[in-house]
């Protein structure tokens, strides 16, 4: 398989590689792993939140 | 499915013998637990006169249920002589909290436990010995070979945490609150390399 990248796409993916301290595939394998898991436990009426608990918020995180 | 040899030490005898690691943890190891360790750590639960231990309500045939679909997820099982050993459940999804490895990825424990009758503290003289360290061994291979470079993290039950800072040589990072108020325990790439060249 080959995986066409936009040059952002392809600058976005070298930060987090760099970032995660993993090879271009790992993060691509990562990604795939957490959306998986992400997805099946987005189910209609439930939300995915980000809790910042220094200033007690919590934002929501949209995924389609 | 793929089978390691690995070797536990029977307290017995003081003999080490050959078992098998499986990365996964199929319906005969299931079986094995429902009809053998469960109802043990079900007696020990409603015996009022003795320990429970920590980990009694664990339900493996759940866990397997919920998480066997997912990627990011893995069970690992060790038997030996036709007896379960031992089972254990990571997830590599989550981020390390140690400054210096902040942010990156690690295998992250959910659940390890050993066989009833391997724990000192429910059988006078455990049946073998080792099976923790083989999985936790086994946790900073998976990382290795995930690029996580040995990074390990997990939340500890009480009774666990000499084993995982005194034998295993993670780093201890307190009580966390959003967690069951749990320790919570780190493994570095510099102490997995020093775990395994130890093991």
């Amino acid at each position: 398989m080959t995986l066409n990248l936009t040059v952002k796409e392809m600058e976005v993916l070298e930060e987090l590689a760099q970032k995660k301290d993993l090879s271009k595939t790992g993060v691509m394998k990562l990604a795939l792993r957490l959306l998986q898991t992400i997805d099946a436990r987005i189910e209609p009426g439930k939300k995915l939140l980000v809790e910042d608990e220094s200033k007690n918020e919590k934002s929501e995180l949209v995924i389609l | 499915m793929t089978e390691s040899k690995v070797y536990l030490l029977e307290s017995k005898s003081g003999d080490l013998v050959e078992a098998s690691l499986f990365d996964d943890i199929q319906d005969e190891h299931l079986e094995l637990w429902s009809s053998t360790w469960a109802p043990l750590m079900r007696s020990f639960r409603e015996s009022l006169d003795t320990f429970t231990p920590e980990d009694s309500h664990w339900n493996w045939k759940d866990k397997v249920s919920e998480w066997r679909n997912f990627l990011g997820y893995q069970f690992y099982s060790i038997v030996c002589s036709g007896e379960l050993q031992g089972l254990m459940l990571t997830t590599d999804l989550y981020s390390a909290r140690i400054q210096e490895q902040f942010g990156k990825p690690i295998v992250y424990v959910h659940l390890l436990s050993t066989a009833p009758w391997n724990r000192p503290e429910l059988e006078p003289v455990p049946r073998y010995k080792g099976v923790g360290r083989i999985l936790i061994l086994c946790a900073t291979q998976a990382s290795i070979e995930i690029g996580y470079k040995g990074r390990v993290g997990l939340h500890s039950l009480p009774k666990a945490e000499v084993f995982y800072e005194k034998k295993c040589g993670f780093t201890r990072l307190g009580k966390d609150s959003s967690y069951y108020n749990l320790t919570y325990f780190e493994l570095t790439q510099t102490q997995a390399e020093s775990f395994r060249r130890n093991y």
